[in-house]
């Protein structure tokens, strides 16, 4: 981390609004990737963004540890996403998945474009636990000892999880390819 | 690297390729404009009424200088921290230290004592839990302190000091615990006995444990008349391990997803299906929300299956044993089940009994409100329940409660024996607060790791909050040991040492001493202890392979034999002969590392994982064949390396043949540019069967798979055929000539026709549906990823109708209007009717 960042999160953390959002957005893609593929719709995705930022600025006078800047927003993100879950635990939200312009209707430059939905459709229909953990680790970046400190599991629940889900996209994907 | 990597690469290069649009609301000028409007809060009401904040006056008037508009925004919060009376005694009290920063230590007395004692009640499990959810109920200006002190905020950073060889650490150790690798395995008990390295001092007597392979369960029914055939590959020889492959001699059991499938397998030109067994039938009337089977065994007539489920509007996790009567191998019939309360960790079956681990920790709740969360303990769920056949669960009783660590009190680890010679009789049960990770286990005692990192203080910069504690990457090991003397599990001791320990095999129990090699995370150095039946170190051996990781461990009697790696791989081999001063013997240092290590008898040492240079790991898979018969000089007298290849290094997957060859998985791969980047493709999917020849390394035959995605991970033999078991889309054995390497027969397993059903759906899995769902009644269709049923092909049918209310939906009453056809697979199609 530089010092451009350590300064904006000081003044972030005196309550410095525009700071926050210049923290904010040199993550915000990623945020916004990372909600959009747990919740799998856009609405819900940018909803649970915009908590999760207000939530971390009401809260960022308390960071002690501001190298983890990043990881302190995703865990916060995290808590939002999961609750929203649980939220809206009744309603289906499959459909969402093909109803989604952002998911479905633009084409990429450089992916076969069919194997890019079929990725897609695999990863939403994981359970979201599982889910969350690998978007943490293929989206954020972050290993398996990162991941269960961050949503206080164990690492070897978290590394088996990744392994169980990697093992099903693997399959789902080659089925896929299998059949198209 | 292997194909987990590869499946990992694909899914974050699709992923991050997506083109996502940021939404105009979550542009940076946008989130300014929101966050100015709701101006911060400065809450600081504790509900515990501790209060760890100094200075808050003057960190307040450092927000009223900075910020524009804050003194407007606290009088429209209505929560202004002088409005608190605990807040005004606090910012006057001096800088205090959170109240319980002590680190994680060895169990003292007290904690030992509760350990042993019978003192345990619910009540007092109940008040640290209650303790427990109190701390961790906190508002968000009070995050750290409170997280910490529950000991979140001790996971929460453990992971920030990881080692330099991450990366390199993480893929190995998800190699170890694949959970869809496997396999079969049996090492003569003569080439087990001759183990012992022609060392300089005698080996000492009773091998009383630790010998890999073994003619374990099952053998005794085995006719006179049946060829020799593989077994499960475990740790300790007498001490069978579950795993997703068992054989019979004559059949093999298979296990995917939720279906247990039986094949005839030998004779190999009679090879057939005999039968799909849907492991959800036993309790078809019950409502699970997952569902999934881990591994299983083989106990003479019984086939016994580790299943893992949730049921519905519960959300707890619980790990269920069904046994079924496999005397007509055609016919398995359900026998008995049984069930605890908590995840699966492992299992063994030992002296007759299934020994049965799991880690219970679904007993709070944490409801989140705008200011912070509040975390509720449920009672209900808090003592872990055992479920005997169809009865309702019952607690485990006081007298069986012990507590481990009463300063983090968010798991219990429970144990459970099952006879499985007489499964009428009641079942065995402890639970420990403290949830364990891995186990060790002989016929006599049984041994569960648990690790835990210390805290540590930081000091901050920022005046206002003077001090922090953190986790820090210190990490120990507490120990839980318990004997199995009369049939009942029994608990016997606690310990700890510092690191952490890799697996299974980083643990042994030799003449009454157990011993563990330990990583340390944050000097990056390891250690192996030497502990009492009392479980206090009385010996210690540190500091060897400094900067690198223990990539595997293997006891053997009096020695110890440890594969560190950063990019070349030395292999220690330590003496134990005395307890009290175990002492590296010999090294030898070779490039790549080894991630199972399989003693093979005559002082050699089989090691299997992967080659590289002296710059580190290459992408080849390496056989190594070390002569450990000098301890003082170990040397690798042979190898085979494979270029671009990748063994599996699950032990599981590694069978011995009664010859005294070897059978592994394998696979070579190179890669297509089909889809505009580089895709991995098998080259060679199959079967190594090699041999040691005087101290050579003799490549038998290469068992090739050729179908598409035919990867076996598990192999076995039956007298002269080897098997390679994929476990892809259904399972598929291959049968091939052992002599000459000839594909004899290939099964590919059928598809189940019902999953599983959760609250509300029912997921079903048939392979015709146009022709068995054509009315057109009131159900509409809505598309559904293949990931309800990834393990199968078909067609998944849902129902929303409340099950109560309509148990069984008719399949007539469930119509297909439309399905959009570019998101199902060709086979796949869904289904929901509206009530």
């Amino acid at each position: 981390m530089d010092n451009s960042e350590l300064k904006l999160i000081h003044a972030a953390k005196n309550g410095d609004s525009g700071a926050f959002a210049a923290l904010y957005a040199q993550y915000a893609e990623q945020l916004y990737r990372f909600a959009l593929y747990y919740m799998r719709n856009p609405a819900d995705a940018e909803d649970a963004v915009q908590d999760a930022v207000l939530q971390a600025f009401r809260s960022v006078s308390s960071l002690r540890k501001e190298d983890s800047f990043r990881s302190w927003l995703f865990k916060i993100l995290c808590n939002v996403c999961k609750k929203k879950l649980t939220e809206n635990k009744n309603i289906i939200t499959d459909e969402s998945v093909q109803d989604n312009p952002d998911l479905c209707n633009q084409e990429s430059p450089g992916l076969d474009h069919a194997v890019r939905l079929t990725v897609r459709e695999a990863v939403a229909a994981l359970p979201p636990e599982d889910r969350q953990i690998v978007l943490l680790s293929v989206v954020a970046g972050y290993t398996s000892a990162e991941i269960a400190a961050m949503l206080g599991l164990n690492a070897a629940t978290v590394r088996s999880t990744k392994s169980r889900s990697l093992a099903r996209l693997r399959t789902m994907l080659s089925e896929e390819c299998k059949n198209g | 690297m292997d194909n987990k990597n590869d499946i990992f690469k694909e899914v974050q290069d699709a992923v991050l390729a997506d083109p996502v649009t940021l939404p105009d609301s979550l542009q940076e000028e946008n989130i300014k404009k929101m966050l100015d409007e709701a101006a911060p809060l400065r809450v600081v009401k504790n509900k515990s009424g501790k209060r760890r904040f100094a200075a808050l006056v003057a960190c307040a008037a450092v927000f009223c200088l900075c910020v524009g508009g804050f003194v407007a925004a606290q009088n429209r919060s209505g929560e202004i921290l002088t409005d608190s009376p605990t807040a005004v005694h606090d910012t006057q009290a001096p800088a205090q230290t959170p109240d319980k920063q002590q680190p994680e230590t060895a169990p003292s007395a007290d904690e030992q004592a509760d350990f042993l004692s019978a003192a345990v009640t619910y009540d007092k499990i109940l008040s640290l839990a209650s303790s427990f959810a109190e701390k961790n109920s906190y508002e968000y200006k009070d995050v750290y302190y409170a997280a910490d002190e529950g000991g979140g905020l001790r996971e929460f950073f453990n992971g920030f000091f990881t080692s330099k060889n991450d990366a390199a650490q993480e893929v190995i150790m998800e190699d170890a615990e694949a959970a869809f690798g496997t396999s079969s395995s049996v090492m003569t008990t003569a080439a087990a006995m001759e183990m012992a390295p022609a060392a300089p001092r005698p080996e000492s007597d009773s091998a009383d444990n630790t010998v890999a392979g073994g003619m374990a369960n099952g053998a005794a029914t085995d006719s006179a008349a049946k060829p020799d055939y593989g077994k499960t590959n475990v740790q300790v020889e007498g001490v069978d391990e579950a795993d997703i492959l068992k054989n019979d001699g004559e059949n093999l059991y298979l296990l995917k997803g939720n279906t247990l499938h039986v094949i005839r397998a030998y004779p190999a030109d009679a090879m057939e299906e005999l039968a799909v067994v849907v492991l959800k039938e036993p309790f078809d009337d019950e409502i699970i929300s997952y569902f999934y089977a881990n591994e299983m065994f083989l106990y003479n007539n019984y086939v016994c299956v580790i299943l893992s489920c949730s049921y519905a509007e519960e959300y707890t996790s619980r790990t269920m044993a069904l046994v079924y009567d496999i005397s007509d191998p055609a016919n398995p019939v359900f026998v008995q089940r049984f069930a605890q309360d908590g995840s699966y960790i492992s299992s063994r079956i030992a002296d007759g009994r299934l020994v049965l681990v799991t880690s219970h920790r679904d007993f709070y709740t944490y409801n989140y409100t705008e200011n912070g969360q509040e975390c509720v303990v449920l009672e209900d769920r808090l003592i872990p329940k055992v479920y005997e056949g169809e009865s309702d669960g019952v607690s485990v009783a006081e007298p069986d409660l012990s507590i481990a660590d009463d300063s983090n009190p968010t798991a219990f680890t429970v144990v459970s024996l099952l006879n499985m010679d007489d499964l009428n009789q009641p079942v065995s049960s402890e639970a420990v607060l403290g949830g364990g990770t891995e186990i060790f286990c002989t016929n006599k005692n049984l041994f569960i790791s648990r690790v835990c990192y210390k805290t540590r203080e930081y000091k901050s910069d920022d005046a206002a909050d003077s001090l922090m504690i953190a986790a820090s990457s210190e990490a120990e090991t507490q120990i839980f040991s318990f004997s199995f003397a009369g049939g009942e599990v029994t608990r016997l001791a606690t310990g700890t040492v510092p690191g952490r320990p890799l697996n299974q095999f980083s643990m042994d129990e030799h003449n009454g001493y157990f011993r563990i090699a330990v990583h340390f995370d944050g000097e990056n150095d390891n250690g192996l202890y030497v502990l009492d039946e009392n479980l206090s170190v009385v010996g210690e051996c540190e500091h060897y392979g400094a900067d690198e990781q223990i990539q595997s461990v293997r006891f053997m009697g009096d020695w110890a034999y440890v594969v560190t790696f950063r990019q070349t791989d030395p292999l220690f081999v330590m003496d134990l002969s005395d307890p009290a001063k175990p002492v590296i013997a010999g090294e030898v240092k070779l490039p790549g590392f080894s991630a199972y290590l399989h003693p093979i008898g005559n002082g050699l040492l089989l090691g299997l994982g992967y080659g590289g240079t002296e710059d580190g790991l290459d992408g080849s898979a390496k056989i190594s064949l070390f002569d450990v018969s000098d301890p003082m000089h170990p040397v690798e007298a042979d190898a085979i390396v494979h270029e671009n290849a990748s063994l599996t290094t699950e032990h599981k997957a590694f069978c011995t043949v009664s010859d005294g060859s070897f059978l592994i998985p394998m696979y070579t791969y190179g890669t297509v540019n089909d889809y505009g980047y580089d895709v991995w493709v098998q080259e060679f999917g199959g079967v190594l069967h090699f041999a040691v020849e005087d101290k050579k390394l003799v490549i038998r035959n290469e068992f090739t798979c050729t179908e598409l995605y035919s990867n076996p991970n598990r192999t076995t033999y039956i007298g002269e055929v080897a098997y390679a078991v994929s476990n892809y889309h259904n399972p598929s054995v291959y049968a091939f000539d052992m002599t000459d390497g000839t594909l004899l027969g290939t099964v590919h397993t059928s598809e189940p026709t019902y999953v599983y059903e959760t609250s509300g759906w029912k997921h079903y899995v048939e392979t015709e549906a146009e022709t068995k769902y054509t009315d057109s009644g009131e159900g509409i269709v809505v598309m559904t990823s293949p990931a309800y049923a990834p393990d199968y092909q078909g067609v998944v049918v849902m129902t929303t109708a409340a099950p109560a209310e309509v148990p069984d939906v008719p399949k007539t009453e469930i119509a297909i209007e439309a399905v959009s056809p570019a998101y199902i697979p060709q086979t796949e199609t869904a289904v929901r009717t509206t009530e």
